[in-house]
């Protein structure tokens, strides 16, 4: 197979078997409705480190079986102090990444309806190789790029399709370097096969189910 | 030399952690622990189980008939010990710790690293927070995990020095961790599958032309895999289990499915069964891959809301990722393809269960880890930066503090917030009933606890047969009852009237009418009132 339609294959495949790809498509003035009512989070999240209500699960194991003063108490200050409300925010960001949102339950919303995947899951191995394949072979302003389009979302503090629109194009970019780097396997090729079969069965549950 | 003190530093490190205050930590002992307990000293007094079966290959125990290991590893703990809690809980601790040694020597059989990485990857599991909260309970999983480790050892070395008996010790090693714990009869079967496969060119031709060593691997096979299969198919004692925690159970499934009937046929195409059980369990193994659940609450030593511990330190993220990786793309096509199958197979067997995340059940997923830590430390060794020196402080002084923080979570919090789930009360509650059972008719201790209403069911009898020591014979004799004892919820009306010691919940019993005098309160480690302990009037007068 000649090198672009291996590409065409690929874009075809990631197209099809993409429920969300067409949802968000078909109801883009809504997505885009979204972008433009929804007030970013970053005021609330700035103001989250700093605030009384993120601090007092911290507080209360701080002080939670121990004398003030105390070694314990010590220990426990050191331990337990705004730099866990840090960690746990940034832990909430990385959460951002998981594969299960993007290849099996989605965001719940008209994007991505529960009973479907937004990405066909027999994708996912593509997309795993094309993530790993972009690291190896160090292509830093993608990554970057991947990066921060998802911490665009987690700054307006939506987990939704609308908002994940741009870290969506990158996952299609990494499914992309994924199918092109395996299709030369015979195995690949058949397995690609069957992709495609799921896929068409995945869209076939928009409509049906 | 070098090397040995290294690695029995590190051996000391891991006995340390997890016996140091073993029988006080976790607070409370489990349902399981002390039905695994009074199993294996009723197997070393009279050779039978607590239902009089002998020497049972699964003990039906609560009617979840546990594997036999870990209870006949515990009648031989309990033959050194005595019949105690220690007992109870060291060979979770001892194997514990010898499983550091062990992956130390698998991942050496790998010959995929330097000498000082793999003492780093014993290290890691010496000091592993999953690998720690499941060495100092008596949990099925771990030894089995013990046991997969040292057999994936052993088959490497066996097949790299064309040893028969490595390769004889491998076979019983799989053959005990798959009757030591469920997990185990998913995941060994299917790692097996995968190593024989990856080193067929060496395993195949050292059994095909030797008939009597072929038979005698085949024996070993079978001398697990008969007795196996007989249970499965001519008993309840696998199949229950396997029911009881499938992933069928899921509530969100079982209501989804169409259990065969379909209203049309782009239903039946569309929407079958078949594929809502494959989704679901999709969805449950992809679960693991979260960075919260690894990083965050994995453990839930604490509820959501609070500051967590998760499966791993924080400080090891960048190691893991980074070693992770390494591996993927490892030269070395035998530790790539042994790593691939042990990230893919790990949560298989949890992903088939119907909690969301379970980290008992994706214990098997630990070697993985490991392997990544040793391939992320390697890594970052190798590399040339300015800072290196200072980022092994900064990396050292942040591990400190995360392992300071496990500790804390571990010993302070986790008691504060879970400790009725670990059953605390029902030894104080059977302590004082066995103390005074002779100065009343009857004892009653509640089967429903819970320090926020009638939440949860205990077995209440298991506590009394274990801390009043009753001979197992005995308790058969009376027909599975403990004379002078019940266990249920309080009649206040009927039982008051009786010369009778009452251990109840608070909100079974009418406090406000009973007077101080005749009240003893066993709390939980947060405060919460677990049972109160109330005489009968006449008695308390005397």
């Amino acid at each position: 197979m000649l090198k672009k339609y291996k590409a065409y294959f690929a874009l075809f495949l990631i197209v099809v078997g993409s429920p969300v790809l067409g949802t968000l498509l078909a109801r883009i003035g809504l997505a885009s409705a979204q972008w433009l009512t929804a007030d970013t989070a970053i005021p609330a999240k700035v103001n989250l480190f700093f605030s009384e209500r993120a601090i007092e699960p911290v507080y209360f194991l701080r002080h939670a079986q121990t004398d003030a003063g105390g070694v314990v108490f010590i220990i426990s200050k050191l331990l337990y102090n705004r730099i866990l409300v840090f960690i746990s925010e940034f832990l909430a960001f990385m959460s951002f990444f998981s594969p299960r949102f993007f290849f099996q339950a989605g965001d719940g919303t008209v994007f991505s309806p529960n009973t479907v995947e937004p990405i066909a899951f027999m994708l996912l191995p593509f997309w795993l190789y094309g993530l790993l394949l972009s690291i190896n072979k160090r292509k830093w302003w993608i990554l970057a790029g991947y990066v921060f389009s998802t911490f665009v979302a987690y700054l307006f503090g939506k987990r939704e399709f609308p908002f994940l629109i741009f870290t969506l194009l990158f996952q299609f970019y990494f499914i992309y370097v994924g199918i092109l780097a395996l299709i030369h396997f015979k195995r690949t090729r058949l397995y690609l096969g069957l992709a495609i079969i799921y896929s068409i069965f995945v869209v076939g549950r928009l409509f049906v189910v | 030399m070098n090397n040995k003190l290294l690695l029995s530093a590190i051996l000391l490190t891991a006995l340390f952690v997890r016996f140091v205050n073993l029988s006080s930590y976790p607070v409370g002992f489990s349902i399981d622990e002390i039905s695994i307990g009074y199993n294996a000293y009723s197997i070393l007094t009279t050779g039978a189980d607590e239902w009089g079966e002998k020497f049972p290959l699964a003990f039906r125990s609560l009617s979840d008939y546990k594997p036999p290991v870990s209870v006949y590893l515990t009648s031989i703990s309990m033959l050194i010990f005595g019949f105690n809690e220690f007992a109870i809980r060291f060979p979770n601790a001892f194997l514990g710790s010898l499983t550091a040694l062990v992956f130390w020597a698998f991942v050496e059989s790998l010959k995929a690293f330097g000498k000082k990485w793999a003492l780093a990857g014993a290290a890691w599991i010496a000091i592993n927070p999953w690998h720690i909260y499941y060495s100092r309970a008596a949990f099925e999983c771990l030894v089995a995990l013990f046991f997969v480790i040292t057999g994936v050892w052993l088959f490497l070395r066996g097949t790299a020095k064309k040893s028969y008996l490595s390769l004889y010790l491998s076979i019983a090693c799989f053959g005990v961790s798959v009757w030591t714990y469920h997990a185990e009869r998913v995941f060994v079967p299917l790692l097996v599958g995968f190593l024989v496969y990856q080193k067929r060119k060496h395993v195949l031709p050292m059994f095909w032309r030797e008939p009597l060593r072929l038979s005698i691997g085949a024996l070993l096979i079978l001398l697990f895999a008969v007795p196996f299969f007989y249970l499965l198919l001519f008993s309840p004692a696998i199949g229950t289990r396997a029911a009881d925690t499938s992933l069928l159970r899921d509530f969100h499934l079982a209501g989804s499915l169409h259990n065969g009937h379909y209203a049309n046929g782009l239903e039946l195409i569309f929407d079958n069964d078949l594929f809502l059980v494959v989704r679901n369990f999709m969805g449950k193994y992809l679960n693991y891959f979260d960075i919260e659940y690894l990083f965050k609450n994995g453990l839930a030593l604490t509820p959501k809301e609070y500051p967590g511990m998760g499966l791993f330190y924080l400080a090891n993220l960048p190691v893991l990722a980074l070693g992770a990786y390494g591996l993927f793309f490892s030269k070395k096509k035998e530790l790539r393809n042994i790593s691939l199958a042990l990230f893919v197979l790990g949560p298989l067997p949890a992903a088939l269960t119907l909690d969301e995340q379970h980290s008992l059940r994706a214990l098997t997923w630990l070697p993985f880890w490991g392997l990544a830590f040793v391939s992320g430390i390697e890594m970052f060794g190798k590399l040339r930066l300015n800072f290196k020196k200072f980022a092994v402080v900064l990396y050292v002084i942040f591990l400190g503090i995360n392992v300071v923080y496990f500790m804390d979570m571990y010993f302070r919090q986790f008691p504060y917030f879970y400790g009725e789930y670990w059953m605390y009360g029902f030894k104080q509650a059977a302590l004082i009933g066995c103390e005074e059972k002779d100065r009343y008719d009857t004892v009653l201790i509640t089967d429903t606890f819970g320090s926020e209403g009638p939440l949860y069911t205990g077995a209440p009898y298991e506590y009394v047969l274990f801390y009043c020591k009753i001979p197992p014979r005995e308790f058969l004799a009376n027909g599975r009852t403990i004379p002078g004892f019940v266990h249920r919820r309080p009649d206040w009306v009927n039982d008051s009237k009786k010369n009778m010691l009452l251990i109840a919940a608070p909100y079974d019993l009418p406090l406000e009418e009973i007077t101080e005098e005749r009240k003893e309160y066993i709390n939980y480690p947060n405060g919460k009132t677990a049972f109160v302990v109330v005489r009968p009037e006449s008695n308390n007068e005397n």
